[in-house]
């Protein structure tokens, strides 16, 4: 049997979920909208990169950032597509 | 003006507005900037120093970092875009002001990173001594199924908030673990927390300033196994007394080097309370005022220069 994505079988629309202070979302992108231990500006906003097709593509020299620890790289055609060996942990 | 404070994020989080407002009243300018916003505030950074909005920062000055920038989970910007590399790059440099720019943080953005790793967190708690459910994460359900039997609950490793192919905005709440999702479900592509199922009493939402707790609870009878999803269950905290639990709270805090923090507790049934998560940069204000004013007073003593 083909597998689904456990977000797909558990994720509720938003607009099915109440929104509110202290909820896991909003319908206000601007607004804060996490209480389940993540901050969305780093999970979210570092999430990056995806067909690589050259390599070295985003190591400036930078000390390690909060916008590359959330980096999730997909589809990699060649080597060295990420930084400066930063965990992908967020 | 005597002072100036400053803080990451956007005035319209009502929990960064709130703090801020309070600085004003106490004659503290807070200095308001985030990856959004940094390109009309303006900023340098250099071996000599750091201005942001023209103003030069002077070592010592604290700062609370909030939010880093506004999420942008529902935009659908593309991937790899300029206007991607861009945000990117603008984050990347708020980090580096409150790493290089002198600053004493309510949380440094470092501690607050580690700190957002919920694996990390239960495994900081366990170390101390505080009681935890059972945890497990598996890309093979079969092995989830042998740690915790029949009876667990299921919960994202990180961010639960998505979009999916139509475009539509989703949210994944703490869920019942079921045969159906454990014979269906890809554990691999996406792993998941799974986590024995406590028969809980009461909810517990224990909030850290520095030294300060407080803590609120609501009865777990009356709201769903994830109260979030209960829209009435963001009024029914009320103040609680809980000692141990936020003895140990902090003691939790010290660990992992958090100047703030607002944690989830559970009451079981029987048996001690449980740590359950904790997020360093979370909410406080829908909890009744005798719980979220000394949090927000006490932030707002750090930014003014109070031990």
């Amino acid at each position: 049997m083909a597998q689904a994505s456990l977000f797909e079988l558990l994720g509720r629309s938003v607009a099915e979920t109440p929104p509110g202070a202290g909820t896991s979302h909003t319908l206000a992108p601007a607004e804060t909208y996490d209480d389940d231990g993540l901050l969305p500006s780093f999970a979210d906003v570092g999430t990056s990169v995806t067909r690589v097709v050259a390599e070295t593509i985003d190591d400036d020299g930078l000390l390690p950032s909060v916008a590359d620890l959330g980096t999730s790289v997909t589809e990699v055609e060649s080597e060295t597509y990420d930084d400066d060996g930063l965990l992908p942990l967020s | 003006m005597h002072r100036c404070a400053l803080l990451v994020g956007n005035e319209l989080d009502v929990h960064l507005r709130t703090v801020a407002e309070q600085l004003r009243l106490r004659n503290v300018e807070p200095l308001i900037f985030d990856a959004d916003s940094l390109p009309q505030i303006g900023c340098s950074l250099t071996h000599a120093g750091l201005t942001i909005g023209g103003a030069e920062i002077r070592a010592g000055t604290r700062g609370w970092l909030r939010r880093v920038a506004p999420s942008r989970w529902t935009t659908g910007d593309l991937v790899g875009s300029v206007a991607d590399v861009s945000l990117r790059t603008r984050v990347s440099l708020v980090a580096s002001l409150t790493r290089f720019g002198g600053c004493e943080w309510m949380t440094h953005v470092d501690a607050l990173q580690a700190a957002h790793d919920r694996l990390h967190q239960l495994a900081m708690a366990r170390r101390i001594g505080i009681a935890t459910p059972k945890t497990v994460v598996s890309t093979d359900p079969n092995e989830i199924r042998h740690y915790l039997g029949s009876d667990a609950v299921l919960k994202p490793l990180a961010t639960g908030a998505f979009v999916n192919e139509r475009g539509q905005p989703h949210v994944v709440h703490t869920t019942e673990l079921t045969e159906e999702i454990l014979a269906s479900g890809d554990f691999a592509n996406a792993p998941f927390v799974a986590q024995e199922r406590i028969e809980v009493r009461q909810h517990l939402r224990v909030v850290t300033a520095r030294s300060e707790v407080r803590t609120a609870a609501i009865d777990a009878a009356d709201w769903p196994l994830d109260w979030r999803m209960a829209e009435d269950a963001h009024s029914a905290w009320q103040p609680h007394d809980a000692p141990e639990v936020e003895t140990q709270a902090l003691r939790l805090v010290d660990a992992l080097d958090v100047g703030f923090s607002s944690q989830d507790w559970l009451v079981p049934e029987a048996g001690p309370a449980m740590f359950i998560d904790l997020n360093p940069a979370g909410q406080w204000m829908f909890l009744p005022a005798d719980v979220a004013e000394p949090i927000t007073e006490n932030i707002v003593d750090f930014l003014r220069g109070r031990p």
